[in-house]
């Protein structure tokens, strides 16, 4: 359904230029739901944004978007602007989100408005959905009386209400204590079926979403695997290391910082931080499949030999 | 201090709404000429013996009515330059920071006077021209403001938020952006609603403004000016009613600051 294909983000900085998205490749077939984790500043957003091209006019993409057979990146504004209303919903981080002047139920209205269906039958609809997510009787309320939590189902509502072939969430449990968490979950278990590509940094939550997780590290894709294969045999050092860091798996975190996505460093960008780091990570390892996931690591280049 | 502004101005509101009890402003009594303040005529009368409080509150409904228009045309005018300014940036914003420099660079009151001068040379005297004239140099204010909030407020989530349910850059620029502009500009447009008083008031006063039969505050000081020392409430009144109003203005302005 989507295929994205060497999809590279370069922004402009004083210091030099930033590759915060480098070369990245993966596809999210039909019906799935398609996770990334990695570390703030890993790029997740930034892809993200970059796949329904919201980013600001400093960013340059480059690679291809291919989304039901069409390149997004070379759509016009308008046509794009008809694919973020009605095909690929893409739910911005954090409750911010949220017009503080425009009551919930008519802003959660707003992409059936711009799809311009009959009145009554956009009310109708946003009030079903908001009844569904447990939020009915919030309709006529600005934001700021509802709760993070609240506020993370109506974006959730605004998203599924144009009633679109995929949603992409922006970290939907950003800031959320485990009991707002929870309902996230929930709200996004009752979604069925529906393409999804969720981006966080909340592992706990990965595991209850996702079927497939993509690990990204300094703009890159480290690992792709299966969910239950990934919580359970992570391959990659850097996902073990994610992992291992949880508070119910040791609480180790992985020793030193992420590198400056100006100047990194030759070969594996991980290779500072891992303990099973050789002489050979000097050189920027391939992405190998591996019992049907696909990992980024010398480890298990000699497995294949 | 919203209170004590308010309520100066709805005195100045309800007593020049009164107007009509105190009296036709433009009856001629040359026999009443002069006269100081007394029962029969509270703020006296002026040169041809017109009674002074129904010219002042008759003054009064000029002067709010045409501050009030003034202002909000200029709000109208500024707030989608300043917003198309700060919205599309680029070639746009520069073209539009250096005509606002301009305007910026040149006093305003001379620009009035200007610009009444010239069209009232082409297109005769009519309370229209001070009306345009004074909105062509006063819209500044607001677009410098409405720039600077669009600026900050473009960079916010529920704008990227609407830009991904796929609305228009005019949709958002008028349904996300402008309404959360709403605070700043309140207050900017009350304490303006003062200074386009004292504007009109000292191109009344020039007399380039509002022009007689029409009673207006700067021109009936302005008419005053020759008896100050004998008939000095003739200037006094209309004076105080334009420090009054400012005063209200301002106070108000203020305290809606202080309260956003």
């Amino acid at each position: 359904m989507l295929k994205v294909e060497n999809l590279v983000v370069r922004f402009k900085s004083r210091v030099g230029v930033v590759r915060a998205v480098d070369g990245v490749n993966f596809d999210v077939v039909s019906g799935e739901r398609f996770v990334f984790v990695g570390e703030s500043g890993s790029g997740k957003t930034v892809l993200a944004m970059a796949l329904v091209r919201l980013l600001p006019n400093n960013a340059t993409v480059t690679g291809r978007v291919i989304f039901d057979g069409v390149d997004l990146l070379k759509l016009s504004e308008k046509e794009m602007r008809k694919v973020r209303n009605c095909k690929i919903a893409y739910i911005p981080q954090n409750q911010a989100s949220l017009n503080p002047l425009m009551k919930v139920g008519y802003q959660c209205a707003e992409p059936l408005v711009e799809q311009g269906l009959e009145r009554g039958r956009i009310m109708r609809k946003v009030s079903e959905l908001l009844e569904f997510f447990g939020i009915g009787h919030r309709f006529k309320d600005y934001p700021h009386k509802l709760s993070g939590g609240m506020r993370q189902r109506a974006l959730l509502v605004m998203g599924l209400s144009r009633e679109p072939e995929m949603i992409i969430a922006d970290e939907p449990t950003k800031g959320l204590d485990a009991v707002k968490r929870e309902q996230v979950v929930e709200a996004f278990q009752k979604l069925g079926r529906r393409t999804l590509m969720v981006i966080t940094h909340d592992l706990p939550f990965a595991e209850k979403v996702a079927d497939r997780i993509a690990v990204m590290y300094c703009g890159k894709i480290v690992e792709i695997s299966p969910a239950r294969e990934f919580f359970d045999c992570p391959l990659h050092p850097y996902s073990k290391g994610l992992l291992e860091s949880l508070p119910e798996r040791g609480m180790n975190p992985i020793k030193g910082f992420q590198p400056s996505l100006v100047n990194l460093p030759e070969g594996c960008r991980f290779r500072e931080r891992c303990d099973l780091s050789t002489a050979r990570c000097a050189e920027e390892p391939p992405l190998l499949e591996v019992d049907g996931s696909l990992v980024r690591c010398w480890l298990y280049a000699d497995e294949m030999c | 201090m919203v209170f004590t502004g308010g309520g100066i101005i709805l005195c100045i509101l309800i007593l020049s709404c009164l107007a009509p009890i105190a009296g036709d402003p433009c009856s001629v009594n040359m026999d009443e000429r002069l006269s100081p303040p007394s029962f029969k005529h509270p703020f006296g009368t002026d040169q041809l013996g017109r009674d002074m409080l129904s010219r002042v509150l008759h003054g009064g409904r000029v002067s709010l009515i045409v501050a009030i228009t003034i202002s909000l045309l200029s709000m109208v005018v500024g707030c989608f330059v300043g917003a198309v300014s700060g919205y599309f940036g680029g070639v746009v914003d520069d073209v539009i920071g250096r005509i606002v420099d301009v305007f910026m660079s040149i006093p305003e009151i001379v620009l009035n006077i200007a610009m009444v001068g010239v069209f009232c040379a082409v297109y005769g005297v009519s309370t229209f021209i001070v009306i345009f004239a004074v909105v062509f140099t006063n819209w500044v204010g607001y677009a410098r403001l409405m720039r600077g909030m669009v600026l900050s407020l473009k960079e916010r989530e529920f704008v990227l938020c609407a830009k991904a349910i796929g609305a228009g850059e005019w949709y958002i620029l008028f349904r996300h952006i402008i309404p959360n502009a709403a605070g700043p500009l309140i207050v900017l447009a009350t304490l303006n609603i003062g200074n386009v008083i004292m504007t009109i008031a000292s191109l009344g006063f020039l007399g380039l403004g509002i022009q007689p039969p029409i009673p207006e505050w700067g021109q009936i000081l302005n008419s005053g000016k020759n008896y100050i020392t004998t008939a000095p409430w003739i200037s006094f009144f209309p004076g105080l009613f334009i420090a009054l109003s400012v005063l209200g203005f301002n106070i108000l302005g203020e305290g809606l600051n202080a309260e956003s």
